[in-house]
């Protein structure tokens, strides 16, 4: 009775370390990692599986090993839709593999090295601080390993069963996950060998990694001899592709975690080495205290958490989740949200772009702080063509009514990153925009099919057959007033050159106004700006935006652009003035010295677009081009 | 009686009532004695309506556009039993086997399908019958196309695959995963057989090269080509090599153009693996372009427009929107390797359009061929057109007698490919949206009549309403291409290939290099 009760408490001990730990896994995932970050991709992501609820998207993961649990894994990883049912089915998959490590080593008869049950969940910690995602990969490793808990569980006796049910389970298994049935022929022969001792056996199982996936996969599935052995596994040349990060490393941990540790303890006890705990474990748990369960269940645990919280701290990547956050708000034009969630990665040039999408949509693109948006090419985003850039720039394109622009974008997107709901949402509007309806349709079509897509998806179905011209869509109606229409080419000399063309067409385009402006404020041509000044009269501002007013007291300083300015009937605040005077002062104190004047410029000043001017060399936005 | 066996009974009896119940219900023979007749065809999708069919086709399922809560479908013709099928949903599925079964007894008559709809206060509505008539002629069985995204310079997944007409069964021939997401394109095969073909591929993994099959034989030649033809002997192909950038376009509907800016006829002897060019089509300033063989192998039939720029690096090059190609061929002997005079078929200037994409139809009376504003990728261009040219008369009086042909819309038409019978026409059309093509048959009488077209069946009528792939170079072969994906990656894959002697880029080549 006192064994049942001590083995009791023991259990009670672990398991309740156990839940404690998961709970805040799952905590750990829902609220502060936010895994619906990672469903939206944020340009950063390449491989997120999209889901059809169609027979002929099911039938395609049919032709292929591993094309199942692909399938299945598709399907569930829609729901990192929602952040608490993404966190879940991480922890429940962490959880399996955790359990199917402490049942492992129990088996072999090695329950010292039960501690290390805790390895994988952390490895899937550190992945999502990441902000990766090898879904597909992951789960294919669960589904071999529970296909290795079954062959343990089956325990025949008759080794001629033991072969039978292994052949049988390897058939099935690798049509199921692909090339991680390796870990799964590797880790059943090394069982063997561990817990029968059998050779013979152990042999043919480990050579069945070699047989099967080649009986299989090129002889039936016809695949070349590389992709049927790695087919669905982290080095799959898809995967090498699509997921460049260093969050990879972790996947093969996982993966070669436990073929390593059954062949480390195959390796002990071949030596005789007996598996004790480390000297000074030992020596620990002697002293006085720590045979007091409660506190040696306290300094474990602290222990556990220690480690893990040190894994997430080293591993959590907090720029990667402020551009997905900023990608993820602006994308749901939760403006606020996106100025908020940008100050944690504020130099990043996506995100800087994304703040000043932001602050036009607030009102206030020509009045807030400078300093994060000195480039002109973060305006457009015009630089190198890369796909991550495509994603970004089609919003900032489609909110300026540069429908083309962006049409052409998201055709790159959808390219790179799949057929993503979002983008497909985006091309939808676009060919709506264009008048398209047919192609819209199509795509709105294959939205319908996406889980938390349909409903959307859907109510424009229907809009389109009650107005097939959408007159009485306003925002379509909008941008349809703003799209160029004079034959050019995509490729326009200049990012002004872009705006310029949209003023053209419409010249109540504020959002091109603005963004012109600034292009033309940030290069210093304030020429061009003062030719542009006009412009103002087009739009309804209750007060000329403050940086455009302190440019308009920098030209209006000079004598040519005192010519510029005559004739001009604008109206400029006196706070504007009074803080270009404060300016003109302080640097009149410091006429000889530049450089202290940058060093000791008050913070007041310093967010100016006198400052700016003053301190900051000329910019060519083509050159940044 | 023991228990065990009385156990045993009355599973056996439950199996065969549920067995009778099934046979009953499924056999039920459907009898709609009152209904209103109404006046108006019943809207259906695809339009299946008043076409001309092969009598060896797939199923034409369809979508009963129309409010109901029952559907009853007969279909039926002169001779064979009628095909009843009665749908709580719209979606028509007709069973294959009872299809073929009145195709096959009726060739030449009229098919006729009648369709009820049960409104919600039960009553029957009968539209007008909706007729279709199956022709005589079948279709070659297989239809080769390329599946890829509407992309523009990037692409990721595409493929070729082979679609059995007479069901719904499509494979993959070679999906460019096989080798790492390279492109594949122009496939062409020789006198609709699949037992020559050529693919063009692309990769920047494993360089981008032509595969050549010939039966069981594999091989590639690792240079850039474009568009190619076989020989009808199947011992040369002519192929083009093109320089051909995308252009985009800031304020068109259909944003993307290709100009090619550069590009040249070669010929590839089989047997003595050389590639050579001739003068007459590489010069330096024409752009030659979409060769194609006479079914005698007499002529070569290709496009061919003035080169209106000097500089070839400036992309698009200035003028690109007046060049325009037009129709030409060169006689040339096989057995004597000896080419003659180029003469003119049709001339830009006479119809003020640039064409593109000639075929000859197999009993050699026919070229077909697109007709677009300018340029040479009519794809791209809605106001692409078909046009079908009688070379009969054209060589009678020496004028060309050529048509606009009956099933263009307002939308792009384009690829187009003749049966081995020359009865039926695959082409892509984007009718039903600017951006999509769709595959779509035409039946071509012996005077050169065509008849409605339809778009390909597929076994979910809704499909093409939400797949986002473009359907482009339909290539119909009488029988499926034999060599599996796997064989035919593996020769792009591998490092063995053909070596070809002359340096062959976009460019058209120097005197010197030339035959």
């Amino acid at each position: 009775m006192d064994i049942f009760k001590k083995i009791q408490s023991k259990e009670f001990e672990s398991a309740s370390r156990s839940f404690l730990f998961f709970i805040l896994f799952y905590l750990y995932l829902w609220l502060f990692v936010d895994i619906h970050l990672i469903y939206h991709g944020g340009g950063e992501i390449r491989y997120f599986p999209v889901f059809y609820k169609d027979w002929f998207f099911f039938k395609e993961f049919l032709s292929y090993p591993g094309g199942l649990v692909e399938y299945l894994s598709t399907f569930i990883s829609q729901f990192f839709y929602f952040s608490w049912a993404g966190a879940l089915i991480i922890t429940l998959q962490a959880w399996v593999i955790y359990a199917f490590v402490n049942s492992f080593v129990k088996i072999v008869n090695a329950p010292q090295l039960r501690w290390l049950r805790f390895v994988p969940p952390i490895f899937f910690l550190i992945l999502y601080s990441k902000y990766t995602f090898y879904f597909i990969t992951t789960m294919t490793l669960t589904v071999a390993l529970c296909f290795i808990w079954l062959y343990i569980k089956f325990n025949f006796r008759k080794e001629s069963l033991r072969l039978i049910t292994f052949f049988i389970l390897s058939t099935v298994l690798y049509a199921l996950v692909g090339g991680a049935y390796i870990i799964f022929a590797l880790l059943c022969g090394m069982y063997e060998l561990l817990s029968r001792r059998q050779w013979q056996t152990s042999l043919i199982f480990l050579l069945s990694a070699l047989i099967i996936p080649y009986f299989e996969g090129v002889l039936i599935y016809r695949f070349s001899s590389v992709d049927a052995f790695t087919i669905l596994t982290p080095i799959f040349w898809k995967f090498q592709i699509y997921n460049k990060t260093d969050g990879v490393l972790f996947v093969y941990g996982l993966y070669l975690f436990l073929p390593l540790l059954t062949f480390a303890l195959i390796i002990w006890r071949m030596l005789g080495v007996r598996l004790n705990l480390p000297k000074f474990i030992s020596k620990v748990s002697e002293i006085s205290f720590m045979k007091n369960k409660k506190i040696r269940w306290i300094i474990d645990t602290g222990f556990l958490f220690l480690v893990a919280a040190a894994a997430v701290c080293f591993s959590f990547d907090s720029k990667r989740k402020a551009l997905f956050s900023v990608d993820y708000y602006a994308f749901n034009r939760m403006w606020p949200q996106v100025l908020e969630a940008a100050t944690d990665n504020p130099n990043h040039p996506l995100v800087i772009a994304a703040v000043n999408r932001a602050l036009y949509h607030l009102g206030q693109f020509g009045n807030t702080s400078f300093t994060l948006r000195h480039n002109p090419s973060t305006l457009l985003l015009v630089g190198e063509h890369h796909a991550q850039l495509y994603w970004y720039q089609s919003d900032i394109f489609l909110d300026l009514g540069y429908v083309n622009g962006a049409e052409h974008d998201v055709a790159e997107a959808l390219e790179y990153y799949g057929e993503r709901p979002q983008l497909l949402q985006r091309m939808a509007i676009i060919n709506m925009i264009k008048g398209n309806i047919g192609t819209a349709r199509i795509y709105l079509g294959a939205l319908s099919k996406i889980l938390f897509y349909s409903g959307w998806a859907n109510m424009y179905l229907n809009r389109i057959e009650s107005d097939p011209t959408l007159s009485e869509d306003r925002q379509i109606q909008y941008l349809r007033s703003l799209m160029i229409d004079r034959e050019h080419l995509l490729e326009y000399p200049t990012i002004n050159a872009i705006l310029l063309e949209l003023l053209n067409k419409n010249r109540y385009n504020r959002m091109a106004f603005e963004y012109l402006m600034t292009c033309y404020i940030v290069t210093k041509d304030l020429d061009s700006f003062a030719k542009n000044i006009d412009r103002f009269k087009d739009f309804q501002y209750p007060s000329i935006p403050r940086l455009f007013e302190e440019a308009i007291l920098i030209i209006s300083s000079s004598p040519s652009g005192k010519n510029l300015m005559q004739g001009k009937e604008l109206v400029i605040s006196g706070k504007s003035l009074q803080r270009y005077n404060s300016f003109l002062n302080f640097l009149s104190a410091f006429k000889k010295d530049k450089n202290k004047a940058l060093r000791e410029i008050p913070d007041d000043l310093r967010d100016s677009y006198f400052f700016y001017y003053t301190f900051f060399g000329n910019i060519n936005p083509d050159k940044e081009k | 009686m023991r228990k065990q066996y009385r156990y045993f009974l009355i599973v056996v009896l439950v199996i065969l009532i549920a067995g009778v119940v099934i046979f009953i219900s499924k056999n039920r023979g459907v009898s709609i004695d009152r209904y209103n007749s109404m006046n108006q065809f019943p809207k259906i999708r695809p339009d299946y309506c008043g076409t001309v069919i092969p009598p060896n086709i797939a199923p034409l399922n369809f979508l009963i556009k129309e409010k109901g809560i029952r559907y009853y479908v007969n279909i039926h013709s002169k001779q064979g039993t009628p095909i009843e099928i009665l749908s709580r949903t719209p979606k028509i599925s007709i069973p294959e086997a009872s299809w073929h079964e009145l195709l096959s007894l009726n060739h030449g008559q009229e098919l006729y399908v009648d369709i009820f709809v049960e409104a919600e206060n039960k009553s029957w509505n009968k539209f007008q019958t909706v007729s279709n008539k199956i022709a005589n002629e079948e279709i070659d069985a297989f239809l080769v196309y390329r599946k890829i995204h509407p992309s523009h310079n990037t692409w990721s997944f595409m493929g070729l695959y082979q679609r059995d007409l007479q069901n719904f069964k499509e494979t993959p021939v070679l999906k460019n995963d096989r080798y790492q997401y390279g492109c594949a394109h122009c496939h062409t095969f020789c006198n609709n057989s699949s037992d020559k073909i050529s693919i063009s591929t692309r990769s920047r993994d494993y360089k981008s090269s032509l595969l050549i099959v010939e039966g069981d034989k594999i091989y590639k030649i690792v240079k850039k080509f474009g568009f190619t033809a076989w020989h009808p002997s199947g011992r040369l192909l002519a192929l083009t090599i093109n320089y051909p950038p995308l252009v985009l376009h800031a304020n068109r509907n259909e944003m993307r153009d290709i100009v090619d800016i550069d590009s040249w006829i070669g010929l590839y002897y089989i047997d003595s693996e050389e590639i050579k060019t001739i003068p007459q089509l590489s010069r330096k300033d024409w752009l030659e372009n979409y060769p194609t063989w006479s079914p005698d192998g007499r002529y070569l039939y290709f496009c061919n427009a003035k080169m209106l720029w000097t500089d070839t690096k400036t992309v698009p090059p200035e003028h690109y929107q007046e060049s325009k190609y037009s129709l030409y061929r060169i006689s040339y002997d096989i057995e004597k390797d000896k080419w003659g005079e180029i003469e003119a078929i049709l001339l830009s200037k006479e119809t003020g359009l640039s064409m593109n994409q000639p075929r000859v139809s197999p009993d050699g009376r026919w070229l077909t061929f697109s007709m677009c504003d300018y340029s040479c990728w009519p794809s791209y261009h809605p106001d692409s057109d078909l046009y079908i040219l009688d070379l009969k008369k054209t060589e009678e009086t020496r004028k060309p007698v050529y048509r606009k042909m009956e099933i263009n819309s307002d939308e792009c038409e384009s690829w187009h490919t003749w049966s081995s019978n020359s009865r039926w026409i695959v082409f892509s059309s984007k009718k039903e949206n600017p951006l999509f093509n769709r595959t779509y048959i035409t039946y071509v009488d012996e005077n050169g009549k065509l008849y409605k077209a339809f778009v390909v069946p597929h076994e979910d009528p809704t499909f093409y309403d939400s797949y986002l792939m473009t359907y482009t170079i339909p290539e119909l072969v009488t029988e499926p291409v034999k060599n599996t994906e796997e064989k035919l990656a593996r020769v792009i894959r591998d490092v063995e290939n053909v070596p070809v002697d002359m340096a062959i880029t976009g460019a058209t080549p120097k005197k010197e290099n030339r035959e």
